[in-house]
């Protein structure tokens, strides 16, 4: 029973921290692609009214 | 006489230099556009969960009028910005627009989904401690989420196809078609 | 494009030319429907992908356990990915060739990829207990990276049609 439980809390440790980790990545990756795409757009609107 | 009055009103706004310059910004008509057809996900995302709960699909061991109530904020918040994003687009396109059949049928679905929403609100708030608890809401509620959710496909896919110019006026349309649209003789 | 030295090219061409390119390239009113369905199931996803992250970070439904709404909502998420999924090869096949240039659809297509990895490898089954269980931050991080996903999913998609 006390280990079913300690496994059970240590696939759920294994699982936050996967999870955590993966979603970090995303959000800077995300972040960094719309900062990319958004600099794109104003450059192009300077070229274009200066 | 309507068609009339309605083309005049979009023709001094297409004179108009705003008008004119959101049309022909790149960036800021798509910017605009993008924001309204973005924006269904949470006006019509919230709208679909609303329905699905009186329906009985979703969420059905949770109060009916909590799910309701408390979506109803980002529903509605999501609704003003469609509408905003929405005039402007009209704003950026008024002759093309007040001339199209999709537009026309999507304003009358527009003030159909308004009333029914608005006689739902009604009647839920009127009796709702009695079946707030059960999993799907009275015959009445039901039929008003599903006329909702069948009026906002209409509305959606009628929006849509505003892109299209099928029907536009300068093609040969039947008179049903050319009648419906409001196009004028030149 | 592609990954490495598999060009996709030739699929690309293949789904343009076969039958369902064909229906979606010469009937404009199925192509609508199909945008449409497409829009529809966009707005559903929204709205259990918005339901479940805000509730996950404290902002919706706070009175409702966040167990169940949750589970709910993967549910009709499910059913919407389907259709949008299906809606989206159909619609891709009648411009394939344009879609196979297109940076925005590769975008997409990718963040896409990720999304549905996310959604049913981490995500699921991370939320599939009891939630107390799970450190407040953890949930508030995946509830944020999936709101970042499944609005770039959507906002490269419909930055195809501008490009």
């Amino acid at each position: 029973m006390q280990n079913q439980i300690k496994f059970r809390k240590a696939k759920l440790g294994k699982l936050e921290f996967t999870a955590f980790y993966s979603s970090i990545i995303i959000i800077v990756v995300g972040a960094i692609y719309w900062i990319i795409q958004i600099n794109g757009v104003l450059e192009m609107l300077e070229m274009a009214y200066g | 006489m309507l068609n009339q009055v309605l083309l005049d009103f979009a023709e001094w706004l297409d004179s108009q230099s705003w008008s004119s310059a959101l049309h022909e910004s790149y960036y800021m008509y798509n910017w605009v556009e993008s924001t309204h057809v973005l924006t269904l996900m949470i006006f019509l995302g919230m709208l679909f969960v609303i329905d699905l709960r009186m329906l009985g699909l979703t969420m059905t061991n949770i109060p009916a009028s909590i799910v309701a109530r408390r979506l109803n904020r980002p529903m509605v918040l999501g609704f003003s910005v469609m509408f905003i994003t929405g005039l402007l687009l009209y704003y950026a396109v008024p002759v093309r627009t007040t001339q199209s059949i999709w537009f026309r049928i999507k304003f009358v679905l527009l003030i159909a989904a308004g009333l029914n929403a608005w006689l739902f609100h009604r009647r839920m708030n009127q009796a709702v401690a009695s079946w707030d608890n059960d999993p799907v809401a009275p015959k009445p509620l039901r039929y008003g989420a599903a006329l909702s959710l069948t009026l906002w496909a209409g509305v959606v896919t009628t929006g849509r196809l505003i892109a299209y110019d099928w029907y536009d006026c300068y093609r040969d349309n039947s008179e049903l078609i050319a009648w419906a649209a409001g196009c004028m003789s030149e | 494009m592609g990954w490495g030295a598999v060009d996709l090219l030739p699929f690309f061409e293949w789904m343009e030319t076969n039958l369902l390119g064909q229906i979606g390239k010469s009937y404009g009113g199925v192509y609508a429907v199909g945008q449409s369905l497409h829009l529809m199931s966009l707005a559903m996803i929204g709205g259990t992908v918005l339901v479940t992250d805000l509730r996950l970070l404290n902002v919706v439904l706070r009175d409702v356990p966040s167990e169940v709404v949750v589970d709910n909502a993967h549910k009709w998420f499910k059913l919407a990915l389907t259709i949008i999924l299906a809606t989206g090869i159909f619609m891709a096949s009648a411009v394939a060739i344009r879609m196979y240039h297109n940076p925005f659809f590769w975008a997409k297509m990718f963040s896409l990829f990720v999304g549905i990895v996310f959604v049913f490898a981490i995500k699921r089954p991370l939320l599939r207990g009891k939630h107390s269980d799970i450190s407040p931050l953890v949930l508030r991080t995946v509830a944020v990276a999936s709101l970042m996903l499944w609005f770039t999913v959507a906002a490269t998609g419909r930055w195809i049609g501008f490009s």
